[in-house]
């Protein structure tokens, strides 16, 4: 703590008292000059360690009902972590449309994919940048979380980017020698629809493109026209494999911002929730790697551990895809009647069949030859921006359930799995070793399973449905909180949970009324799959999708 | 917690194929054995193996007479997030005219089931398949409530019966009003 303190008065020696604010604890705010951001930015990276970029977040003032304090139309929103102090600082940035902002990618090599995110959405441009867009199809016109772009509008795509490769890269200026291979849209080894272009000389990779945003449904627009319950149902789509971790996530960031206290019951069903959707999750990702890497039975035996995990879920809420499990102030409903005693039974025959598949693939030749490949440095993986179990591959021992506690994190016993390399294997280790933690977890809790109601908070939680027909006042209530949703004051909060695949932020602007002014997830996908074609020039095609599943990109997440 | 170092030591390749053929060899014995044992696949809460909280197509229920449970008070629509609930009320019948559901919208959140006071609109375990509506997926009060899946023709019962105690008066008025508000 000491530290964090020293740390502040080193930033406002630097920045002076009246830009830099403690917003909330860990939570910091730098109002920046658009002049002076470079300086900023290297201040912040150098000297005090700010050295993770989360994320670059758009927002459009145009519509703000309290007036615009700064009168200009955007600004811009950079999320930074400190590692060690566990503190994220937000730089803000106003600018004028005309205007156009210094590029940090030499600073923060993960910037490039978030500052064309930043472009395709609003239209600010970068110095030095191109015009590229990203989630967006390439003819495409407008910008689409621009305040007066109407979301009914249909752009249709005449022709699309032509699917050879070859005819591509004069439109993207590279070269043209070399044998281009597609991996196309929908790949067996993909979990949903992205595409990756490689330039083969040999076997050797030389080169790689990505493209994106197949899978780009508008969720930050839509969720500016929905109240903050409606947005659960579509937060499942982001991360479909681990969908209640989504809800978890986006409901304690709304509480965080409402600034209000669930029951002891809901935080410890969510960590239930929320270990067992990590579970899933990780079996998913490794029963993929296993299959692409020539062990397609493993697939079947990951799956079957998963099958019965999506039992659990489905026994609880009819869903085990799209659970929609969490309310703003507590869960939808409580347990069913012998829910423990399944989920502890299942825990126990899930460990035990962790044990065998262990044995099947750990230390084994065939499996280490194939996934001795493409490792990452410790400096790169910050440099990108990586979160999650790809970051503890490369031996940064960062886990957010353990450096800031949510929820009762704190108080049950569990150990965050570190690789060394960063290569595909330790980062399978590292998915095997922490199912076992997560179950782990999930038995701590269960244990200790606080009694009680459920959904206790006032003016937010629905009230008994059985009391609503015989007591006007409870009528009344219900009514409103149904037909206006939560009313959430005014301010702004970037709220973020361990997530299955790494850090899992939302950002939520609101402005007194019961829509969310502007919502911008944190996919921890998004940095991970930038980084690929960095990680696999120079090494074999089949480590490329070694590489591609171990860093399990869900495109539901990377395109939102 | 730094992994065991061993994980990282390579066995040999004729120890790595018995390992494997030793554990693939108990499976296939285990798998055998399941075929003896009785197992019921019971979920909790629910009677069967499809859960009762099952998300499927949506139907809505009827009273003891057989009539529509639904008094039309608009709140499913106004919890809606995909806007797939239209409800016209019916003025002089004092009740809802016609009910439609547009289900390629539909998102099957269960925020509508939640929302409804007298348990009007219930998700079942049916699953909607395109053969269902020959291609009208916009249903309306006749296949939501009185398709022949739903006991036959003659509707689920709701759970919810109106007593004397209820504020049936108020309601009247009120849920007219809001019936109003929502053809408006
Ligand atoms: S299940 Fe959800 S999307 Fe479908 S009608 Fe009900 S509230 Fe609307
Ligand atoms: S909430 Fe229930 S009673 Fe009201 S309109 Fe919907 S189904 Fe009918």
């Amino acid at each position: 703590m000491g530290n964090s303190r020293e740390l502040f008065q080193k930033c406002e020696d630097q920045f002076g008292n009246s830009r830099l604010t403690e917003y909330r604890p860990m939570e910091w705010v730098l109002v920046a000059d658009l002049e002076k951001l470079q300086e900023d930015f290297s201040f912040l990276k150098v000297h005090c360690q700010f050295n993770l970029l989360l994320d670059i977040c758009g927002v459009d003032n145009l519509s703000k009902k309290e007036g615009n304090l700064s009168g200009k139309r955007f600004e811009i929103n950079y999320h930074i972590l400190n590692l060690e102090e566990h503190i994220r600082i937000r730089v803000k940035v106003y600018l004028d449309e005309k205007e156009s902002l210094p590029s940090i990618t030499a600073l923060w090599k993960g910037a490039e994919w978030f500052e064309r995110e930043v472009w395709d959405m609003y239209g600010i441009l970068f110095n030095g940048r191109p015009k590229e867009r990203i989630l967006t199809h390439h003819e495409f016109i407008g910008h689409p979380l621009r305040k007066d772009f109407d979301p009914k509008k249909r752009i249709p795509l005449s022709s699309p980017l032509p699917l050879a490769p070859h005819d591509t890269r004069k439109l993207r200026g590279l070269p043209e020698d070399g044998h281009w291979l597609n991996i196309d849209p929908s790949h067996p080894i993909t979990k949903g629809a992205l595409r990756v272009m490689v330039n083969l000389e040999g076997e050797k990779i030389k080169d790689v493109l990505l493209e994106i945003g197949y899978l780009h449904r508008g969720f930050e627009k839509l969720c500016e026209g929905l109240n903050y319950n409606q947005i659960i149902p579509y937060t499942d789509r982001l991360n479909y494999c681990s969908a209640a971790l989504n809800n978890i996530g986006w409901c304690k960031a709304v509480e965080e911002l409402m600034e209000i206290e669930i029951s002891e019951r809901a935080k410890a069903l969510r960590m239930v929730f929320g270990e067992l959707a990590r579970v899933i999750d990780h079996l998913i990702s490794l029963g993929t790697m296993a299959e692409d890497l020539g062990a397609p039975t493993g697939l079947w035996f990951f799956m079957e551990l998963r099958e019965r995990i999506s039992k659990l879920f489905t026994s609880y809420c009819g869903g085990s895809v799209n659970p929609s499990l969490t309310r703003v102030g507590g869960m939808s409903h409580d347990l069913p009647l012998g829910w423990v005693n399944d989920c502890l039974n299942t825990v126990k025959s899930v460990e035990h069949s962790m044990d065998d598949l262990s044995k099947m693939f750990s230390q084994l030749p065939w499996w280490m030859d194939k996934t001795r490949v493409c490792p990452i440095e410790a400096k790169d993986a910050i440099e990108w921006g990586f979160t999650g179990p790809c970051l503890r591959a490369c031996g940064i021992n960062y886990d957010l359930r353990k450096v800031s506690p949510y929820y009762y994190y704190g108080d049950v016993e569990f150990e965050v799995p570190l690789g060394s390399k960063g290569d595909v294997y330790d980062k399978y280790l590292v998915r095997m070793e922490e199912i076992r933690q997560s179950l782990k977890i999930i038995t701590q809790v269960l244990d200790y399973l606080p009694v009680g109601r459920l959904n206790i908070v006032d003016g937010v939680s629905l009230p008994e449905k059985s009391e609503v027909y015989k007591d006007k006042k409870a009528l009344d209530k219900y009514r409103s909180l149904i037909r206006d949703g939560i009313k959430v004051k005014p301010g702004e909060i970037y709220s973020a949970i361990e997530g299955a695949n790494g850090e899992l932020g939302f950002y939520i602007q609101s402005d007194g009324g019961n829509t969310p002014y502007r919502v911008k997830v944190r996919p921890p996908c998004f940095p991970l799959f930038q980084s690929f074609s960095e990680i696999v020039k120079g090494n074999y095609l089949s480590d490329a999708y070694a590489t591609l599943v171990s860093l399990n990109i869900v495109p539901g997440e990377l395109d939102r | 917690m730094i992994l065991k170092r061993e994980l990282y030591q390579r066995h040999g390749y004729f120890k790595g194929i018995l390992i494997v053929l030793s554990l693939q060899m108990s499976r296939l014995l285990k798998m055998f054995l399941s075929v003896f044992k009785k197992d019921e696949g019971r979920l909790a809460g629910s009677e069967d193996q499809r859960s009762s909280k099952y998300k499927g197509m949506l139907a809505l229920t009827v009273n003891k007479q057989g009539e529509l449970q639904c008094t039309g008070c608009g709140l499913c629509q106004a919890v809606c997030p995909s806007d797939c609930i239209d409800i016209q009320f019916d003025k002089k019948k004092k009740g809802v005219g016609a009910f439609n559901i547009d289900l390629l919208r539909c998102v099957f959140c269960g925020l509508c089931e939640e929302a409804c006071p007298i348990d009007g609109i219930r998700h079942t375990a049916e699953i909607p398949s395109p053969g269902h509506f020959e291609q009208n997926w916009n249903i309306g009060i006749a296949t939501l409530a009185y398709r022949k899946s739903l006991n036959n023709g003659k509707g689920l019962l709701s759970e919810y019966t109106f007593d004397q105690q209820d504020l049936n008066q108020d309601n009247e008025t009120v849920l007219q009003d809001e019936g109003q508000t929502s053809n408006a």
